[in-house]
C-alpha cells in the first residue's frame, strides 16, 4: 500500500511540476477562456490527487456510529493481527436458509462479517477470508461438517443451518468456532482473536533429552573442583538445530 | 459637473458578428444621454457592457471612477439598471422582490422599509405591492423594474428602452420620472423614439452597426434632415402658385417645394436658408399679401429620416 | 455592503422561497417520499427480509437521486437565462461566487427537507423492531452529502446551457458515471484489465463506494473528504462556467 502511494505521489509531483512550467510559459499568449478551462483542469487534477491520497492515508480516521460498535477493534486484537507471520486462511460458513428462518442470525452474521473483514484489513492480508453458503447436500456442507461445525435444525425435513468458522495456518493446524451463538456475542472479539492467536503461534512440542553421551556439551571433571580455566566441549551441532525449533528439557 | 460614466473604446464580437466596434462615451451628472439606433445596432450590447453584465473584448467602463471589470461590486453599487424587457422574478410580489433587492444592496430593517416606500411612491406601485409580478400588466411590470433600479438612489442610471410597450399615459409618467431624477444623476436611456429624446434627453448619440455615427442634442440631430425647420403650408390649390412666387422672393427662403396635391389642397414646403427660423416671417408675409392658407406649421425632422440620412451618407462615404 | 456570506444567504433565502411559489415543489417532495418508500417497502422486500433496518430504503437513494436531483438542479441557472433575470442578478452588486453558493445552499436545503420528510419511515422501523439507529443516522448523513454532490454537478451543468433538457441529460449522465464506477461489475472489470491503482482510484471517486461504506455505519474521513471536495470542485467549475458565459 505505501509503495503505491509513494509512486503515485512522485509521479503526481512530476506531472504538476511540468504542468506549472508549461502554464507559465504559455500564459502570456493564453486567452481568457483557455486560462479559465486550464485552471479548471488543474482543479480537477487536484481533486483526483486529494482523494487518492486521503483514501490511502486517512482511511483509518473514522467514526463508528453503529450502536454495537461493530467497527471498533481493541488494541490487543490489533497487536495480535499485526504480529501474524504466515498466512491464515479462514472460511466462514453461513447458511442463507438460516438467515431466512431466523433474521436475528442474519443481523449477527453482519456483525461477524464486519468484524472479520476488519481483521483482514488490519492484518494486511495475512488473514484471508472466504464466505460460503453450505446448502443442504452440497460439497460445502460436507466440508463444514468434516471440519466439525455444528448445524441446527431448520425445518421438518431435517435440513441443517450452519454458522461457523474454520481456519487453518501454514502448518496445517486447524481451529474452529463451531457455531456463532448470539449468546456469546459479547465475547465475539475475544473468541475470534484467541483463535487467530492460537493459529499464529502454534504450540511447540517439548523434546526431552536423556543421554550418557556429552551430546549437549560436556564438562570435564576438573571444573567441579573449581578450576575456572578448564575447557568445555561445545554441544553437538544437532542439538542447536533441535533447540531452534522446539524447547528442550534435559 | 463630474463625469460619472466613462466608457472607453468598447468592443464586442459574438463569433464573426461584430456587435460593438469601438464606442466611447462620457456622461456627466445632470445629463441624460439618449441612445438611438436601429435594431441590432449595438445599443443593448453596449449597455450590457457598461453595467458589467457582459465582458467587453476590449475597452473599459468606469462608473464614478470605479472600473466595472476590476471593482464590479463597488461599481454596481453606484448603478441602477433596467434591462431590456424588464426581466423580473415572476413568482414574487413587488414587495418581496424589492425587499430582496434592498437587502442585497445592504439595507437592513427599517432602512429597507423606508427605501421601499420611497421607490414605491415614485413609481406608483402602492396598489399592486402584494400581487405576484407575473400577474401584473406590462406597465406595472416596467414600473417594478424602475423601482428596483432607483431603490438605492444611485448616482448613475442605465435604462434600456424604459417606455417600450407602454401606453401614452404610462410613457408620460416614466418620462416625468426621468426628468425629475435628471438633475442629481447621470442617466443613459436607449430608445427608438425621437420624441422621447426631445422630451427627456439633454444629449443623444446615434449608434449604427456598432459605432457612434452622430452625437449632439435632439435639435442637432434633427437638423441633419433637410426639411427640418421648414415651414409647411397647406393651401387651396388655386392659390398655390401665388403663394410659391411670394415666398420665393423672401430672402430667407431658399426654395419652395410642392410636396403633394390632393382633394384640391396643395402641401407646400418652404425651405429656409441655413436653417433660419422663418415661420414668423412667412406668416406675416402671407398676411400682408392677403393670401389665406389652411395650415401653417413648422416641420420637424423624423427619426427614420435621420437614420436614413445617416445610413445613406455612410454608404456614400464607403463608395467614395 | 454586506459580507459575502450574508449576500449568499440572502440569495439562498430568495431561491428557497421561490421553490415553494409553484406547486412544483410539493409535487417533487411527494414523488421523492413516495418513491423512496415504495422502493424500500415493496421493491426492496422490506417485509420479506424481516429485518429491522433501512438498508433497502437507502440502497435505492443513488439511483433515485440520478433521476430526481438533476431535475432540481437544472432550473437553477437555465431558468434565469431563459427569463432574462440573470441580467438583473448579475448587475446587482454580487459576485458570481455568492450567487452560486446561495443557489446551491437553497437547493441542498430543499433536498434535505425531502430527506427529513422520510423520517416517518425511520420512526416506523423503530416501532416495528429494534434497528441500529446509529447506522440509520449515518446513512441519512451520507445520503445528504451524496445529494449535495449530485446537486453541485447539476448546478454546474445548468450554467453551461440555456436548454433545460440538455442540462438534465448531461447532469444525469455525469452522475450516472460517478455512481456506476462503484458497481461491482465495473470494479471487477477494471481490476482485470488495468493495474490495481486504476481500480482503486476509480473506486475512491465513486459515489456508490463511499455511500455503501457510510450505510454500514462507519463515517470515514476519506468519504467526507470525497463528497466535500467534489462539491467544492463542481462549484468552482460553476463559477468558471458563469464567468465564461458572461464573456461569451
Amino acid at each position: 500500500m505505501n509503495s503505491t502511494f509513494e509512486t503515485a505521489r512522485s509521479s503526481l509531483a512530476r506531472a504538476l511540476d511540468g504542468a506549472w512550467t508549461w502554464a507559465l510559459e504559455r500564459s502570456e499568449g493564453l486567452s481568457r477562456p483557455a486560462l479559465a478551462w486550464g485552471s479548471l483542469a488543474l482543479a480537477g487534477v487536484i481533486l483526483l490527487s486529494v482523494n487518492l491520497m486521503s483514501s490511502v492515508s486517512l482511511r483509518n480516521w473514522k467514526a463508528d456510529l453503529t450502536e454495537d460498535r461493530l467497527f471498533t477493534i481493541s488494541d490487543g486484537t490489533r497487536q495480535v493481527l499485526r504480529a501474524i507471520d504466515e498466512p491464515i486462511k479462514a472460511r466462514v460458513y453461513f447458511s442463507s436458509r438460516l438467515a431466512e428462518a431466523a433474521p436475528s442470525y442474519a443481523r449477527y452474521f453482519d456483525r461477524v462479517r464486519a468484524l472479520l473483514e476488519q481483521y483482514r484489513d488490519i492484518s494486511g492480508g495475512k488473514l484471508e477470508l472466504a464466505f460460503l453458503d453450505p446448502e443442504p447436500f452440497s460439497d460445502a456442507e460436507d466440508r463444514a461438517v468434516a471440519a466439525g461445525l455444528r448445524g441446527i435444525r431448520l425445518n421438518a425435513e431435517g435440513e441443517l443451518g450452519y454458522f461457523g468458522l474454520v481456519a487453518t495456518n501454514a502448518t496445517d493446524n486447524q481451529e474452529t468456532i463451531g457455531f456463532f451463538s448470539p449468546d456469546r456475542e459479547s465475547f465475539l472479539e475475544y473468541d475470534a482473536t484467541k483463535l487467530v492467536h492460537t493459529l499464529a503461534n502454534p504450540k511447540k512440542h517439548v523434546v526431552g533429552l536423556i543421554t550418557a553421551l556429552p551430546v549437549d556439551g560436556g564438562k570435564s571433571p576438573m571444573a567441579a573442583m573449581g578450576a575456572p580455566d578448564q575447557q568445555q566441549s561445545p554441544p553437538w551441532l544437532i542439538m542447536d538445530q533441535i533447540r531452534e525449533k522446539k524447547p528442550m528439557v534435559s | 459637473m463630474p463625469v460619472l460614466v466613462e466608457a472607453e473604446r468598447l468592443e464586442k464580437s459574438f463569433g464573426p458578428i461584430v456587435a460593438v466596434d469601438g464606442i466611447s462615451l462620457s456622461v456627466k451628472k445632470g445629463e441624460v444621454l439618449g441612445f438611438l439606433g436601429p435594431n441590432g445596432a449595438g445599443k443593448s450590447t453596449t449597455m450590457k457592457m457598461i453595467t458589467g453584465f457582459l465582458e467587453p473584448d476590449r475597452g473599459r467602463t468606469r462608473i464614478c471612477g470605479l472600473d466595472v471589470e476590476e471593482s464590479p461590486k463597488e461599481a454596481k453599487a453606484k448603478l441602477g439598471y433596467l434591462p431590456e424587457g424588464a426581466p423580473l422574478y415572476g413568482e414574487m410580489t413587488p414587495r418581496a422582490f424589492l425587499t430582496f433587492v434592498a437587502e442585497v444592496r445592504g439595507y437592513r430593517g427599517a432602512d429597507v422599509k423606508s427605501r421601499l416606500a420611497l421607490a414605491v411612491e415614485r413609481t406608483g406601485l402602492g396598489s399592486v405591492l402584494e400581487q405576484r409580478i407575473e400577474t401584473l400588466s406590462k406597465g406595472f411590470k416596467r414600473r417594478v423594474g424602475i423601482a428596483q433600479a432607483i431603490l438605492h438612489d444611485p448616482p448613475v442610471l442605465v435604462m434600456d428602452e424604459p417606455t417600450d410597450g407602454l401606453d401614452p399615459n404610462q410613457k408620460h409618467h416614466v418620462r416625468e420620472l426621468i426628468r425629475e431624477m435628471a438633475t442629481e444623476k447621470a442617466i443613459i436611456v436607449s430608445t427608438h423614439i425621437l420624441e422621447e429624446v426631445e422630451a427627456v434627453c439633454t444629449r443623444a448619440v446615434i449608434i449604427n452597426k456598432g459605432r457612434i455615427v452622430a452625437d449632439g442634442t435632439a435639435e442637432d440631430l434633427m437638423r441633419r434632415v433637410p426639411y427640418h425647420g421648414a415651414v409647411a403650408i397647406r393651401v387651396a390649390s388655386e392659390r398655390a402658385r401665388a403663394v410659391i412666387s411670394v415666398l420665393e422672393q423672401h430672402e430667407e427662403v431658399t426654395r419652395v417645394e410642392t410636396v403633394s396635391e390632393a382633394a384640391g389642397r396643395t402641401h407646400l414646403r418652404a425651405i429656409p436658408v441655413d436653417g433660419k427660423a422663418i415661420a414668423t416671417g412667412v406668416a406675416s408675409l402671407l398676411r400682408d399679401k392677403a393670401l389665406a392658407v389652411d395650415e401653417l406649421f413648422i416641420e420637424r425632422g423624423r427619426l427614420d429620416d435621420v437614420f436614413r440620412d445617416i445610413t445613406t451618407s455612410e454608404q456614400d462615404s464607403n463608395h467614395a | 455592503m454586506p459580507s459575502s456570506l450574508e449576500t449568499a444567504a440572502i440569495i439562498a433565502k430568495r431561491e428557497f422561497a421561490a421553490y415553494f411559489a409553484t406547486p412544483l415543489a410539493s409535487v417533487f417532495l411527494t414523488i421523492f417520499v413516495a418513491a423512496t418508500g415504495a422502493f424500500a417497502f415493496y421493491i426492496g422486500g422490506f417485509f420479506d427480509r424481516g429485518q429491522a433496518n433501512l438498508h433497502s430504503f437507502f440502497a435505492y437513494h443513488p439511483w433515485l437521486y440520478l433521476l430526481l436531483v438533476p431535475a432540481v438542479a437544472m432550473r437553477l441557472w437555465a431558468e434565469e437565462r431563459k427569463s432574462g433575470t440573470i441580467e438583473l442578478l448579475m448587475t446587482l452588486p454580487i459576485s458570481p461566487w455568492e450567487a452560486i453558493l446561495g443557489k446551491f445552499a437553497a437547493a441542498w436545503a430543499f433536498v434535505g427537507l425531502a430527506l427529513v420528510l422520510t423520517f416517518p419511515i425511520w420512526i416506523t422501523v423503530n416501532l416495528l423492531g429494534d434497528p441500529d439507529n446509529g447506522v440509520i443516522l449515518a446513512s441519512y448523513l451520507g445520503s445528504f452529502l451524496m445529494a449535495g454532490a449530485f446537486l453541485a454537478i447539476g448546478s454546474f451543468v445548468s450554467a453551461l446551457t440555456k436548454n433545460q433538457v440538455i442540462a438534465f441529460i448531461l447532469a444525469a449522465t455525469i452522475c450516472f458515471l460517478f455512481v456506476m464506477s462503484g458497481v461491482e461489475l465495473v470494479q471487477n472489470t477494471l481490476r482485470a484489465w488495468t493495474p490495481g491503482v486504476v481500480a482503486q482510484a476509480v473506486s475512491s471517486m465513486s459515489f456508490l463506494t463511499h455511500f455503501e461504506h457510510i450505510t454500514r455505519g462507519v463515517v470515514a474521513l476519506p468519504s467526507i473528504v470525497f463528497f466535500l471536495s467534489l462539491i467544492a470542485f463542481a462549484l468552482f467549475a460553476n463559477v468558471i462556467a458563469v464567468d465564461q458565459r458572461k464573456a461569451a
